[in-house]
């Protein structure tokens, strides 16, 4: 079982992660966005760490960054819609490059999210 | 005495030429102006006269026998002065033409074309001692003109009307009507010069019986080596060629085969400047040589002052109306590019918002799904929660079909023969399809590789073939075809309107369905356009298609006919010209750069990654401080560029795992190049190079993946030794 923070600026996204992974018996700790989340990363442990990336404030990418700088072993699922900040590029594979453990692209299945997850816990269970 | 009506001891002849079969000269029986003829013995007395030229002279045939024809003459020294009668000839042929006036019965001066033949023999009596006189009414200029007009107004009040002429051909109708009705002649025809010292000419337009098959033969002809046109073209006067088959200066093989015999040439003259020539002719025997008179002469150069005014206008128009239709013909084209840009980026901006909203309709209706397995409750919910996931998954894959046409996906790019390609895809393919329908596939052996992505020739192969399913409802062959084209101008992509030009590898899929009505073949392209039935087609199969084959700096033909079939061609440029074509846009661009580089602080740095989105990230990243960035995601590219303008880079950031040339690989190269380069290699595998190829490359910096920006600006300030903005 994990502490899962989970960032996303969309309740319903938050909300559909939570009660998948809860399934599972994680843990979840939701935030709005990049800049919320670095704050609660800073106050608390998790096991791993699941980030939209086109978000307000602090976007996914810079988060990913900060987090991964804080704590390069933390791990790092990146989800997203595709398309970008700017919009003018998809921030999938940027977040694979700053150090995402593993992407998504929406919409998945719940079972890819359940089976994303299991096999980036695995190393550490 | 009248011909026909009574008997006499003369040979008869009729007002039409006895000679007409075997003369040169003789003129046609329809010829309007034909006047009639006389027979002359040697000294010139009339032997016989043809009925209508006694009618015009007023006399009786009886009374016209006992003439001389110099009596009828107005100038009779003219002809003795010629020596014509004199003249012994034993062949039929020409002895003269001329212009002269004849005096009839009531002293009325009739003006006519006197052509002496000799006879030959053919018409009578013994041979070369009999003549005949071939008489064509001219028209007096003066006196043709009705209501006491004057030439002069008649001539401004034709000059109106050739000004409302909008065309070539309507201009040359109205030369034709007036050359004809004025002067006498049938064949009218302009050339235009390409310039003063033109080395060949166009027929502007051309009128008459001829002027189809001239047109078709002598559109454009050379001037050089041709004496005639020569003279034409560097002549100031008119230039009359009586008779052009004995004329030293014609062409012969021309005038055989057009059948020229008279030609007069007016220079056309425009505000000083010679710019064509106005032609007037006879053509073949029946017309025969007819050289103009002066007062016909005079008038014809009068007419060209108004025909020059009024081939420049037509030019002005014509010019006006070409800039219109290729004006027209760009903002098509340009629209077209804009419309399919303009789709690109909306797809792009509503495709992530899209797939978030999917993520929660589909997340939620599997949640509920789930969670109704495990509480019971209505056994019909379980089956609309499955309708739900169906369209939720259905949306989604169209998403991803809009993000394929709008470019937004990540490819992976390399060297391929398409066929091993084409030929997996037709073999997937053929257990999804119905048997009725036959696929069969034509592939050329030894294609060149082509830079492409295999999933989106697949995606491509896959789209086309179930579009010609659909067109042939299933039944039939879909022939899938690879060649190699090279492509000269002329065509233009049907989906993108670019002009198609260079060496391509061609895939071809031809159904022979209903085909594609021209009305709707525009919009094939345009995403959500289908003409199948709700819920059969997306409507963005054939915009994928466009969004991927331009993607591969492709282009499309199609070529489709109604209930006959439509045949799609799609063209992939062949590697080595489209890497030639990139590196000299290359060099153009660094060349661009190097001067805008003298005027920039900061350096500017070459960016090399395979993968597009993260080129892209880390020029946005980079530039976004001020550094000027080029980026390549090819690697033999980039060395190109390097290696072409070597000065215009000073530093290199490199991804280590590429197809073509590895990380380590470029940097060596580019040190080699140019030693005092700094070079960043990124990798996400630090153990996979040894430390002493790294030292021994000269290698400044490793970037280890993950990477963090924040450090990599920092290398980037310190190996170029500047502040970042």
């Amino acid at each position: 079982m994990a502490r899962v923070l989970v960032i996303d600026d969309e309740a319903s996204i938050r909300l559909m992660l939570k009660e998948t992974l809860e399934q599972d018996g994680h843990k979840i700790v939701e935030a709005l966005n990049g800049e919320e989340a670095l704050k609660m990363f800073g106050l608390d442990q998790f096991d791993l760490v699941i980030t939209d990336l086109v978000m307000p404030r602090k976007n996914g990418i810079d988060l990913i960054m900060d987090i991964k700088h804080q704590a390069p072993n933390s791990r790092i699922i990146a989800i997203s819609g595709g398309g970008g900040m700017s919009g003018r590029f998809d921030y999938l594979p940027i977040a694979e490059l700053v150090g995402a453990d593993a992407i998504l692209s929406k919409p998945f299945m719940l079972q890819e999210l359940k089976d994303t997850v299991s096999q980036i816990l695995a190393p550490a269970s | 005495m009248p011909f026909n009506n009574q008997p006499t001891q003369h040979k008869q002849v009729g007002d039409t030429p006895v000679l007409v079969a075997s003369s040169p000269t003789a003129l046609a029986v329809s010829d309007p102006s034909l006047a009639g003829q006389f027979l002359l013995d040697r000294q010139g007395r009339i032997l016989e006269a043809s009925g209508k030229i006694c009618q015009l002279l007023g006399y009786d045939c009886d009374e016209l026998c006992r003439f001389d024809l110099r009596s009828l003459y107005l100038d009779p020294q003219l002809l003795d002065d010629a020596g014509l009668f004199r003249a012994q000839r034993d062949t039929a042929e020409t002895i003269t033409s001329l212009n002269c006036q004849l005096r009839a019965k009531n002293g009325a001066l009739l003006s006519v074309r006197l052509t002496l033949i000799a006879d030959g023999g053919l018409v009578g009596g013994a041979s070369g001692d009999q003549l005949l006189a071939v008489i064509h009414t001219v028209e007096d200029l003066s006196l043709a003109l009705q209501d006491g007009q004057t030439l002069i107004s008649h001539l401004l009040a034709w000059s109106r009307e050739l000004q409302q002429a909008n065309s070539y051909d309507d201009l040359l109708r109205l030369i034709q009507h007036e050359m004809r009705e004025r002067v006498g002649y049938n064949h009218v025809w302009v050339y235009t010069y390409d310039n003063m010292y033109s080395d060949s000419i166009h027929i502007l337009s051309i009128g008459g019986e001829n002027k189809d098959m001239v047109k078709a033969n002598f559109a454009t002809i050379p001037v050089r080596g041709d004496r005639f046109l020569e003279e034409m073209v560097s002549t100031e006067v008119p230039l009359i060629i009586e008779d052009a088959r004995t004329d030293p200066r014609t062409n012969k093989a021309i005038v055989e085969q057009l059948q020229n015999r008279t030609m007069i040439m007016i220079p056309l003259y425009f505000l000083g400047e010679k710019r064509g020539s106005l032609g007037i002719g006879t053509f073949g025997d029946a017309e025969g040589c007819r050289p103009p008179g002066k007062l016909q002469l005079d008038y014809i150069v009068g007419m060209t002052g108004h025909i020059s005014a009024a081939i420049e206008r037509i030019k002005f128009i014509e010019g006006m109306r070409d800039n219109q239709a290729k004006q027209l013909e760009l903002e098509k084209k340009l629209q077209q590019s804009q419309k399919m840009q303009a789709i690109g980026q909306l797809t792009g901006g509503i495709a992530h918002d899209f797939n978030n909203i999917l993520a929660s309709i589909l997340g939620f209706a599997e949640l509920a799904r789930a969670s109704m397995g495990q509480s019971g409750g209505n056994a019909k919910l379980p089956v609309y929660l499955d309708e739900v996931l169906v369209a939720g998954r259905r949306a989604r894959d169209l998403i991803a079909q809009m993000l394929a046409f709008s470019r937004g996906t990540n490819s992976e790019w390399s060297m391929i023969n398409i066929d091993p390609i084409v030929s997996e895809t037709v073999r997937l393919l053929r257990s999804s399809l119905p048997s009725s329908l036959e696929l069969r596939t034509e592939l050329a052996k030894n294609l060149p590789p082509v830079k492409s992505d295999i999933v989106k020739l697949n995606q491509i192969i896959m789209n086309l073939c179930i579009n010609a399913k659909d067109a042939s409802n299933s039944v039939g062959t879909v022939a899938i075809r690879t060649s190699r084209k090279v492509i000269e101008h002329g065509s233009l992509c049907i989906s993108c309107g670019a002009p198609i030009h260079g060496d391509y590898v061609t895939l071809e899929v031809e159904d022979c369905g209903s085909g594609i009505p021209q009305d709707i073949l525009q919009r094939i392209f345009d995403p959500f356009f289908t003409t199948k039935e709700v819920g059969k087609g997306t409507g963005m199969g054939l915009a994928m298609v466009h969004g991927i084959v331009h993607e591969h700096h492709g282009h499309i033909l199609v070529d489709t006919q109604i209930n006959r079939g439509t045949k799609f061609t799609l063209l992939f440029p062949v590697g080595s010209l489209d890497s030639a074509q990139l590196l000299s846009a290359k060099a153009q661009t660094a060349h661009v750069a190097s001067a805008v580089a003298t005027s920039t602080v900061l350096p500017r740095i070459l960016v090399v990654d395979d993968e597009v989105t993260v080129a892209r990230f880390l020029r946005e990243l980079i530039q976004a401080h001020g550094y000027e960035v080029a980026t390549e995601t090819d690697s033999h590219e980039a060395l190109a560029a390097f290696q072409s303008n070597p000065d215009d880079y000073q530093l290199l950031i490199s991804d280590q795992t590429m197809p073509g040339i590895s990380g380590v690989e470029l940097c060596r190269q580019v040190k080699k190049i140019k030693a005092d380069c700094p070079v960043i290699l990124c990798t996400g595998d630090l153990g996979a190079i040894p430390d002493q190829e790294i030292e021994d490359i000269g290698i400044q910096a490793i970037c280890s993946k993950p990477i963090d920006t924040r450090n990599l600006l920092q290398l980037v300030q310190q190996l170029t030794g500047t502040v970042p903005h």
